[in-house]
This record gives C-alpha cells, structure tokens and sequence, in this order.
C-alpha cells in the first residue's frame, strides 16, 4: 500500500481524533463512575436500570409509608395500653369497693371518685395523638374523638380503617377505630360503651347498688379483655408491616445490585482499558513525532 | 550540426523546466483537498523525413500533463460522501433527541415522574394532612415543568433544523453558482485537460454538493459538467437552478425544500436529506410520543382522581392536571384550583372520610402497574420509550460509521492512486533535475564545438 503525504497526514488526523474521542468517553465514565451514560450505549441495559430504579424508588416510597405505619401503631398500642391500665385499675377498684366486707360508704365514696378519675384519665388517652393526627378517630383522623358534652362522652370520629399499602391492591391496618376500642359500635355485645359503663359502676358504688355495681365489675372486666384482644390485633398489624418493609428492603437490595451490575462502571476494567488508550494515543504521538523528525529525500538533495 | 544539437538540448531543457514546474506544483498542493498529482508525458520529437538524419530525432516535448486519478472512483466518493452526509447528520440529530429526551442516570423525566408517585405515596399515609398535599403540588409541577422544558428543547431542535435547512440550502445554491461558474472557465480555458486546476476546483463543488445534498454529476463531450439532484438538473453547463425554502404552513411551522420555480425534488440526499430526516423521523416523533404521553400520564392519573373526594369529603369529580389536545406538553399543567387549594387533591376514594387514602393509594399503584387501557406501566412505557430510542441512536451511529469507513477506504485508495508523496516528488524532481544538467551540459558541449568550429576560421 502507497501511503502518500496527505494520505498519511490524514490517517494522523483520523487517529488522533479517534483516540481523543475514546479517551474522553473513558473520561466521563470514570468520572461518573457510571457504565452507561445514554440509552444508546446500552438499550437493554437501560431499561434494566430504568426498571431497577423504579422498582427501588416504589419500594422505598412504599418503606417510608409502612415505617410511618408502623409508628403509629406504636403509638396506638401506646394508648391501648393505657386505656386497658385504666380499665383494669377501674376493675380493680369496684371489687375493692363491692367485695370488701364491711366497706363503709366513704370507702365507696372514695372508690367512685377514683373510677371517675380513671374514666377522666381513660378519655384524654382515647383523644392521644401522633402529630397532629388522633389515633383512635378512624378517617376523621384530624377531629378529636371523643368529648364530653353535658357529662357525657360522645364520639365525633367514624369507623374508618386507616391502612398502609402493601402492593398490588393489599393493604394492612395501622389503626383502630375509637367506636370499635370503647365499644361504641356495640361490637362487645350487651354492653354500653366504655365511658357509660364507668359512669355507671361510680354511680352504683356510689349509690351502694352493689348488684349493678357487681354487674357492671363484670363488664369492666370485658371491656378490658376486649381492649387487651385489639392490642393484639394491633400487635400483628405492626409484625406484617415490619415483615413487608423486610421484603421490600430485600428488593431495594436487590434492585440495588442489579443496578450495581448494569449501571457502575467496573473500574478496574475502564481504567485498564483508559491506560491502554493513554499507551497507544502517546504510541500515535511519538510514531508521528520521529516520522516528522526523520528527513526526506528533500532533505538530502543538494 | 552543432546547431542542431543546441536546438535538441533546448528542447529538453524546455520540457525538464516544464516538468520541474510540474512537480512543484504537486509539492505546492501536497495537502491540497482533492489535488490530484500531475506527471508530464514527455514524447520525443520525431526527424525530418526521409533523411539519414530523420532517425536521430529532433528532441523532446512536453506532450500531456496526465492527471493521476480514477474518474469512476471520484463519482463513488461523490455518491459514497452524499449518503455519508445523510447518515452523519442523522445519527448526530437522533443523539441530541436522547440527550434531551432520556438519560440513563435517573435525572429528567423518570426522575420527576418518580418523585411524583413518591408524593402520592406520602399522601396516602397520611391524607388529611396539609404537607404531603403541598408535597404533591410541588411534585407535580416539577413534573410540569420537566415537561415543558423537554418540550422547549425539542421545540428549540426543531428550529435550529429549519436553520441549518435554510443555510444549507443557501450553501447549496452558492456551490452550485460556482459549479456554474467554473464550467464557464473550463470551457474557455479550453477544456478540462487544458484548465486541469480549475476542472479540479469544479470537482470539489460537486463533492461538496454531494456531501451537502446528494448531488450526482455527468460530464458533456465540451466538457462542462452537469449536476442532478433527485432527478432534478441544479447546475446544467453555465446555468445554475437553484434551491428553495419555503414555510410549509403547518403548526410550529416548518420549511419544505424546493427548486425554484416550486418543483419539489423527487428525492435529496446528503446533509440536506439528513436534515430533513431527523426532523420528520427524530424530533417530530420525540414531540409526538412526549405528547402521546403527557395524555397518557394525565389520563391515568385524572381518571383515579376524578373519582376520588377531596379533604373536605364532599368536592369530588377534579382533575389533577390539565392539557388542551394537540398541544398536550405545552399545555400540561396542574389543576388552578387545586394549586389554589390543595386540599382539594382528592386522596379519599369515599366520601366524609379525610383520613381515607384509597385514591392516593392507587395513584402510587401507577408507578408499578399498568392504567387502565394500557399493558404495560406509566414508567415502563416510558423506560420502553427511552430505550427504542437508544436503539435508533445506536443503529444510526453504526451505519454512519460504517459508511465513513467506506468513505475512509475509497478516500484512501484515490489517496493510494493520486496523493502526492514528498519523497516521490523527490525523486522524480532529481530526476528531472539531472536530465535539466544534462541538456545544460550537452549546451555547453555544443557552444564549445561551434567555438572550435569558428575558430578554424581565424
């Protein structure tokens, strides 16, 4: 082959651009530290790390929610337990007050107002709050729950089920509504709702009715058991959410290798290959230097 | 007889002068584009006849000046080149729409587009507060905005291809004036063998219009050149017919390529061609498919929402975003009111029941799963999307290059055949150099034996 001047000039030209446009592209991998800059690049790839990313952006959306579900239900065991801790000190003191023999009335008189207390003690955790959200007030989440009006307590939330989603159309609890918690919905048959029935057992000790006051122990009793049954159930809610955000941490892992596989840059091997460019590009340079330096026959004619 | 051989010597001296001339024109024009070297043909001057002397000969003349090149093989390049013009302007256009249309790090519109469904998501935790509603807002309109911009960057490309289709249009008419021009001057230099530099100078504006518009050229027995494009004659002898753009009158307005005297051309080629194309194959379907899923997006969207009840548990039957048909990435917007009142995002999906987040729970659902009427999920037809793309992009720039390696080859092989070698010139400089000395010499000779000649006589 007769490689000419201008023909070798070019080939210089062609090369060195070349090994310009190689070594830059290496540049801005290395400095990205990415594989993949353009779809172009890659187009299967891309779209496994578009997939990736968006599988890995929903998980973590979907964490960031059952975390703050499971918080709640924290919270919401929180004021179950207390409420089942006023329940049961009513309990307790009813008996005292209708079991004791002899007990005189200022036992009694002292019993009542002590279960009065309790029931008081029993509203203000029934309006507890996470922020500026009521617990146990179903969807009205923003009204408070449960207020005293002319002595009795009424309920202003409603029987909504607030949820966490799971995926695919599933959704787990994260609350319970108050009308379920303080027997409102009739949903412990029988018996009125919490705050009626300590409004009555005082009453009845009170009055010296130890029968009712007996009666109404008893369904203290139930009302505590069914509390104690929803902390439970609020119990098994927070061990789903704490399995799905497992899961679905699993899959951020997941994602996060796969996008470690498609998208990082292998190092080692860019920066291999960047040093060989270097070599043959500084090989180009100092192949047209010498030639350059080496005389033609113009040279050496006299 | 000495005479004679003064005569012989001068016309050798004669035609090595030429030849030397010659080779320095070659060096002069070493990195010249499209110089093709020249070597004189030297033929020998026959005797008198029928003479014993007729045998001797009467010297040397510079009969031709032979243009090394292969005619077949400049009209391949020329056709090579064009097709190299279309590719290249192609590929280069269908790479800035990737550029602006999708990357691959998660930045632009999959990134918006994400935080959005992550903002659907913090509602549904929590969806009668007043933050994650905001947070929804402020999602959406980056997503707006996302929109609009990739649509002004496309709107932007469309544009500058109208620009770059009238200058090459413009180029296109200013090579074939001088195509025109320069089959004025061949002819009357006499021809192209006569006026070899300015045939030259004529061949590198087809070339060029080749490159720029797919150009193809026949020569006439005069020797002047004509040159078709699509079919159609641009340059015929001395007569250039130009090109012309016109506003085609559609919305955005675009500019079509005629002929003047509004002929459109069968078909372009070159830059021309791959202007066009990536206007009517690259950026027009990227505003197309940005549109097709801007719909897409508001549709699904507003068709869960419309359906769902705002924090007030009663206002129902809102879109979330709006966007006039024909005009969907220019028009995309967030709902007035409900940037007015974002209370009114409608998070519940029954009504009375702020603290209800089915609605906003489906809108996060879209991320994953597909709309209604669709197979595939919002993100994923856009992933889909991103990478056809890149397949297009990738398919372009390997034809291209495959094309410049064809055109790298054939420009190597009239290099091969035609490019001027510094050493060679060398060599054939010396060697015209010593044939010069020789017939100084044999000059000298012949003065000397005239001057013995002349001194016989004294």
């Amino acid at each position: 082959m007769r490689i000419g001047t201008n023909a070798f000039f070019r080939h210089i030209t062609q090369t060195v651009n070349q090994s310009e446009t190689d070594l830059g592209r290496l540049t801005v991998k290395l400095s990205s530290g990415k594989r993949i800059q353009y779809a172009s690049e890659d187009p299967l790839g891309s779209q496994i790390i578009s997939r990736a990313k968006t599988t890995a952006a929903s998980a973590q959306a979907r964490v960031r929610t059952l975390q703050q579900g499971v918080r709640l239900c924290l919270q919401t065991d929180v004021a179950l337990a207390s409420i089942a801790g006023w329940l049961q000190e009513a309990t307790e003191l009813a008996s005292s007050a209708t079991q004791s023999i002899g007990a005189t009335e200022a036992v009694r008189q002292t019993a009542a107002a002590s279960i009065r207390s309790a029931r008081d003690a029993m509203l203000q955790a029934a309006n507890s709050m996470s922020g500026d959200r009521y617990l146990l007030s179903g969807y009205q989440d923003r009204t408070e729950p449960f207020q005293e009006v002319a002595g009795v307590v009424v309920y202003n939330g409603d029987s909504g089920q607030l949820t966490a989603p799971l995926g695919s159309g599933r959704t787990v609890p994260i609350a319970i509504a108050g009308d379920r918690v303080f027997n409102f919905d009739g949903g412990v048959p029988g018996i009125g709702n919490a705050f009626q029935v300590l409004d009555d057992l005082a009453t009845a000790i009170e009055t010296g009715d130890i029968p009712t006051a007996r009666n109404l122990t008893d369904n203290v009793s139930a009302l505590f058991s069914h509390v104690t049954t929803l902390r439970g159930s609020i119990g098994t809610y927070q061990v789903r959410l704490e399995a799905n955000i497992s899961v679905l941490e699993e899959i951020q892992l997941r994602c996060n290798e796969v996008l470690a596989d498609e998208e990082s840059l292998d190092l080692a091997g860019a920066i291999t290959e960047y040093t060989a460019k270097e070599t043959a590009y500084t090989a180009l340079l100092s192949v047209f230097s010498r030639v350059m330096s080496m005389a033609n026959l113009f040279d050496l004619t006299r | 007889m000495a005479l004679s051989t003064l005569q012989i010597a001068k016309t050798a001296i004669l035609a090595r002068q030429a030849e030397i001339d010659l080779i320095s024109n070659n060096v002069a024009n070493v990195n010249t584009v499209g110089y093709a070297k020249r070597r004189a043909v030297l033929s020998t001057i026959a005797g008198a006849q029928n003479s014993t002397y007729s045998a001797i000969g009467q010297g040397v003349s510079l009969s031709a000046i032979q243009r090394l090149g292969d005619k077949l093989l400049d009209a391949q390049i020329d056709v090579e080149t064009g097709q190299l013009g279309q590719e290249l302007t192609f590929a280069r256009s269908l790479a800035e729409i990737e550029t602006i249309v999708g990357t691959s790090s998660g930045t632009g519109f999959t990134n918006a587009l994400n935080k959005l469904f992550d903002s659907f998501s913090d509602l549904a935790a929590d969806p009668s507060a007043d933050t994650p509603r905001h947070a929804v807002i402020a999602a959406g309109e980056a997503l707006c905005d996302e929109v609009r911009q990739v649509r002004e960057q496309l709107l932007s490309a469309l544009s500058q291809n109208d620009a770059q289709l009238t200058q090459l249009v413009a180029d296109v008419n200013s090579l074939a004036e001088q195509v025109a021009a320069l089959n004025r001057s061949v002819g009357a230099g006499g021809g192209p063998e006569r006026a070899p530099d300015l045939a030259e100078q004529r061949a590198n504006a087809v070339t060029e219009l080749a490159r720029l518009a797919g150009a193809v050229s026949s020569t006439r027995p005069d020797g002047t050149v004509d040159v078709y494009i699509g079919g159609h004659l641009l340059v015929q002898g001395d007569l250039a017919l130009g090109l012309t753009t016109l506003p085609d009158g559609g919305s955005p307005p675009m500019m079509t390529v005629q002929f003047k005297g509004n002929t459109p051309p069968e078909a372009l080629g070159g830059e021309l061609q791959g202007t066009l194309d990536a206007r009517d194959r690259a950026i027009k379907p990227a505003l197309g498919a940005l549109n097709g899923f801007v719909s897409d997006v508001a549709d699904a969207i507003n068709g869960l929402h419309s359906t769902g009840y705002a924090l007030d548990g009663t206002t129902t039957g809102l879109n979330l975003f709006t966007y006039t048909p024909g005009d969907e990435a220019g028009t995309f917007a967030l709902s007035a009111p409900i940037v007015a009142d974002p209370s009114l995002i409608a998070a519940a999906d029954a009504a009375g029941q702020p603290g209800n987040g089915g609605i906003a729970l489906a809108l996060e659902a879209l991320r994953t799963e597909p709309a209604p009427g669709h197979t595939y999920s919002l993100m994923t037809e856009h992933s889909d999307y991103v990478a056809t793309l890149g397949v297009q992009v990738a398919s372009a720039e390997a034809r291209a290059d495959a094309r410049q390696t064809v055109v790298d080859t054939l420009e190597n092989r009239r290099q091969q055949l035609s490019g001027v070698s510094l050493d060679e010139e060398a060599v054939y400089l010396t060697e015209a150099q010593t044939a010069y000395n020789a017939a100084s010499r044999i000059v000298q000779i012949a003065i000397e034996m005239m001057d013995t000649i002349l001194a016989l006589g004294r």
